[in-house]
């Protein structure tokens, strides 16, 4: 009975992992690896729950945005292997965003969902940060090319257009829950926003690879 | 032959070892700029790191320095958060604020008593003239808590050789600094001041002896009995003295704090010995802090092999 299966569900031999996904999978982990080393050791100061919330929700904005200059910077330098760290750099950025919800409702609100739930109606900043974590999550789920290919190009490219709004409500989420040293976060707004112009810049151009006549 | 072999062979792969030396050097990258940019946060001041410190002692690799069977080094945060130092305060978690700004920078220790060349040593003089060593110990107190300590010390046989002692001296007597303005709980109550202890001469001289003047690399910190202070890892906590400030060599067995106190609880030995109960609650077995079950207290803190020689003959039970 499965040998009727569409063509695009059928799943082809999985490739080798590529230098591009050990490169940024490797490092990507390294913050997580020693976050969690510092709390072993108690290294995380007088209020390591924020300290982890803070260096987890700061690293899975940083490589969302890592992940949207992927395709500007392609274009710009000419180099075609750098298309390959784009989608390893999104599911980092999605383990990072996972950790530091597991930390805020395991950790800051003690698996009390009723505390959490209220918290997130009431704070926008969290509500923010919620619709960016939700929204990543079909994406992180559609990432692999066995999902591009059932999806059909059209639907996971109009699908995958929503990164930019998860990312929008980062730097918003990012902005809001902040008190001092606006740096980084008018940083990630910046970021965004030429980010987002690069794409919207893009459409008025005319289209090379359709233009073969 | 086969030697240019693997050289062709690694020539043609180089593209491979390229990207193989890129992941091998961009991790440690990664960790080192991650750290710059989250640096270590104890929460407390680190103190200063110290100078002429070895890790790896002749000591550590004797059979002797085969001490620790894998235990896990406890953190730096509960070493310097859980503290017994009466003389700030009772409650071990409060003696890191208390503390905080304990000054040690003028401190002097006289050693004397019966013996032929007595001295008194600045601090800075101890620090120069006596090679530090890491020795990592299992520290157990009497309460029934434990800890593995990275502390950096150096033999007190080596500043006891310094005075030699004469024959008549049987026994060594320690006592920390006095001084009610900069320790606020030096007031009238349970233990009397200043807090003293003390060694027969054999246990002072045993290489495990050490006065320990830092912990993990750094100098003590004011809740670990800065500047300078005595561990000996098979006896219960106690009888580690903190804050030392004088070591008389003496003929008869001296007056210790707790032992004032309440002498049937605290013997003079204090030999951790899980066979040996508390009047109020057995020693068969400890927490290990940052542990979640409790482990079994070891005959002399697990120093069973280099310090069973010394009570050779001697009943247990009666010198607790």
């Amino acid at each position: 009975m499965f040998t009727s299966k569409p063509s695009a569900l059928r799943k082809v031999r999985r490739p080798p992992i590529l230098f591009a996904e050990w490169f940024v999978v490797l490092n990507g982990c390294v913050p997580l690896v020693m976050l969690m080393y510092d709390a072993r050791y108690r290294q995380l100061g007088a209020d390591p729950i924020r300290n982890a919330l803070q260096v987890t929700g700061a690293m899975s904005l940083f490589l969302l945005i890592a992940t949207l200059s992927i395709t500007p910077l392609q274009r710009i330098s000419g180099f075609r292997d750098l298309v390959k760290s784009r989608r390893p750099l999104g599911l980092m950025s999605f383990l990072y965003a996972s950790a530091h919800v597991l930390i805020y409702v395991g950790y800051d609100r003690v698996w009390d969902w009723a505390d959490a739930l209220s918290e997130l109606s009431q704070r926008r900043y969290l509500q923010a940060g919620a619709l960016a974590f939700l929204i990543m999550i079909p994406l992180a789920i559609t990432s692999s090319p066995n999902m591009m290919r059932l999806l059909g190009s059209r639907q996971w490219k109009r699908l995958h257009k929503c990164v930019y709004v998860a990312a929008i409500a980062g730097a918003i989420h990012f902005w809001m829950q902040s008190k001092a040293n606006f740096y980084l976060q008018v940083g990630s707004f910046i970021a965004v926003g030429i980010l987002l112009m690069t794409r919207v810049a893009n459409r008025w151009e005319p289209r090379r690879s359709t233009r073969i006549t | 032959m086969s030697d240019s072999i693997t050289t062709k062979k690694l020539y043609l792969n180089r593209r491979k070892w390229i990207k193989a030396a890129t992941l091998a050097t961009s991790v440690p990258a990664s960790a080192a700029a991650y750290r710059i940019m989250q640096p270590i946060d104890v929460g407390v001041p680190l103190q200063p790191k110290l100078g002429n410190w070895s890790k790896s002692s002749t000591f550590q690799s004797s059979p002797l320095g085969d001490l620790l069977g894998g235990d896990w080094k406890t953190p730096l945060y509960d070493l310097t958060h859980l503290n017994n130092f009466h003389e700030f305060t009772t409650d071990q978690r409060a003696v890191a604020e208390k503390a905080r700004d304990f000054v040690t920078d003028r401190w002097t220790v006289e050693v004397g008593g019966i013996v032929e060349r007595p001295i008194r040593l600045t601090i800075d003089e101890i620090r120069e003239q006596f090679p530090i060593e890491e020795r990592t110990y299992r520290m157990r107190c009497v309460e029934g808590w434990s800890m593995v300590i990275p502390w950096a010390g150096f033999p007190l046989a080596a500043l006891l050789e310094r005075v030699r002692p004469t024959s008549k001296a049987n026994y060594v007597a320690f006592q920390t600094l006095h001084d009610p303005k900069q320790m606020p709980n030096q007031i009238p109550g349970e233990l009397s001041w200043p807090y003293d202890e003390g060694l027969r001469l054999d246990e002072a001289f045993h290489p495990l002896t050490i006065m320990a003047t830092g912990l993990y690399g750094r100098r003590l910190p004011p809740q670990n009995g800065a500047p300078i202070r005595l561990v000996v890892p098979w006896k219960y906590g106690f009888k580690s003295i903190k804050s030392v400030v004088k070591i008389n060599l003496v003929e008869d067995q001296p007056e210790t704090a707790w032992n004032r106190a309440a002498a049937h609880e605290n013997g003079f030995y204090a030999n951790v010995n899980p066979e040996v109960d508390h009047p109020r609650w057995s020693q068969a077995t400890e927490r290990r802090v940052g542990e979640f079950f409790r482990r079994n207290t070891l005959p002399f803190n697990g120093y069973e092999k280099q310090v069973e020689h010394l009570y050779r003959g001697m009943d247990l039970n009666v010198h607790f």
